[in-house]
């Protein structure tokens, strides 16, 4: 369940995001234990897991064999035979799924536990909460909890209590920090350029179409599932399709939504949206031969503007 | 939880385990489920027994390998 403190404030975002932070429950939280744990997940997650290091933590994605996305998560290594998985919008039940799959002659266990109160905070909140900021790439433990950095800015503190999580917001909203909405909090991870797995990168989609191969996968770690594909695209091809930030007017339709050119031709799907005043502001997957920044496309008789690339400005990394 | 959301969980539950999960394993991920279901049905103003069917169409997928 998640913790209320405060009441909700009429504000719309733009809004300082280190003076706020974001409440949630992460959808997938378990171990995965025993002396193939290391090898097995290494062989199925996108992203370098070597050495193998306790205190590391890495963002990255679960593939199928055709090398669409299932899921993404991070990776935290607690040791040579136990690593923690935790994916905020991703569902335990599917990547667990996904990895006895492919579990063959593997002595590895995977230990679903419950999945505690998911925050993402800017430095200055976790600073506020009297926590040292791990370095990127890592996680500290502290009593009650676990605090990582692991993709971009933010960093992600899961809270193994609601009491404890109840304090912390307390906290932090006593000291100025304002909870952000969901709405708001989507609206934020737009301007940040990170996509949404799997709601905009999905089960019918490659990682790179939405960017991912910036920040979600290693191209020297090896094989993984899907990774044939996934660097046949990299090498030699191009996406033909991308993510895009996308602007309409009155209501948020239903998702998900074709979009059209002034040519009638369908050219992409919108994924996601959120109300900003009177405006909402949304992620398209579009056909780049069809459709760029700057088009305007429709659906029934109402227009959407293509803003920009979602993760344009980003450094490739 | 109510009643009834315990009624759900206990529901989404007993297909894990038909599906081969240890019971106890088979509640935490039916909690999970749930949770995120009742977050897409809130993000996607859709019911949330469509949000659960949604997501466990893809854990039956991701098992059966499609």
């Amino acid at each position: 369940m998640r913790v209320e403190t405060s009441l909700r404030r009429p504000t719309t975002y733009p809004m300082d995001p280190s003076k706020s932070f974001y409440q949630y429950a992460p959808a997938a939280h378990f171990l995965v234990t025993d002396e193939d744990a290391a090898d097995f997940l290494q062989s199925q997650f996108t992203n370098e897991l070597r050495p193998f290091e306790e205190g590391q933590v890495s963002y990255g994605l679960w593939l199928d064999v055709k090398g669409k996305v299932i899921a993404d998560s991070v990776v935290l290594c607690e040791g040579a035979e136990q690593f923690r998985v935790i994916s905020e919008h991703c569902v335990g039940a599917l990547i667990g799924a996904h990895m006895e799959r492919h579990i063959i002659a593997d002595d590895v266990e995977i230990e679903h536990v419950d999945s505690g109160f998911g925050f993402e905070l800017s430095a200055q909140a976790v600073e506020a909460l009297a926590l040292e900021c791990p370095e990127s790439g890592r996680f500290i433990r502290f009593e009650g909890g676990i605090l990582y950095s692991a993709q971009g800015p933010l960093y992600n503190m899961v809270i193994d209590t609601e009491s404890a999580a109840k304090l912390a917001s307390e906290k932090l909203t006593g000291l100025g920090f304002i909870e952000l909405s969901a709405s708001e909090r989507g609206l934020a991870r737009i301007d940040r350029g990170m996509p949404l797995v799997p709601e905009e990168i999905g089960a019918a989609d490659m990682p790179g179409e939405g960017g991912l191969e910036r920040d979600a996968i290693s191209f020297t770690k090896g094989c993984y599932l899907g990774q044939e594909v996934v660097a046949r695209m990299h090498n030699v091809g191009k996406a033909q399709r991308g993510l895009f930030v996308v602007r309409g007017e009155g209501a948020i339709p239903e998702l998900p939504l074709a979009l059209t050119n002034s040519k009638s031709k369908q050219v992409g799907e919108l994924r996601t949206a959120y109300a900003n005043d009177d405006t909402w502001q949304g992620v398209a997957i579009l056909k780049t031969r069809f459709a760029g920044v700057g088009e305007t496309l429709r659906y029934a008789s109402n227009e959407v503007s293509v803003l920009r690339a979602l993760r344009e400005g980003l450094a490739n990394d | 939880m109510t009643d009834s959301s315990n009624n759900e969980v206990a529901e989404i539950a007993s297909i894990f385990v038909n599906l081969g999960a240890p019971e106890k394993q088979a509640e935490v991920m039916a909690s999970q489920l749930m949770k995120r279901a009742e977050q897409i049905a809130l993000e996607r103003n859709i019911s949330k027994v469509e949000a659960t069917e949604s997501l466990l169409k893809q854990v039956l997928e991701a098992r059966q390998g499609f």
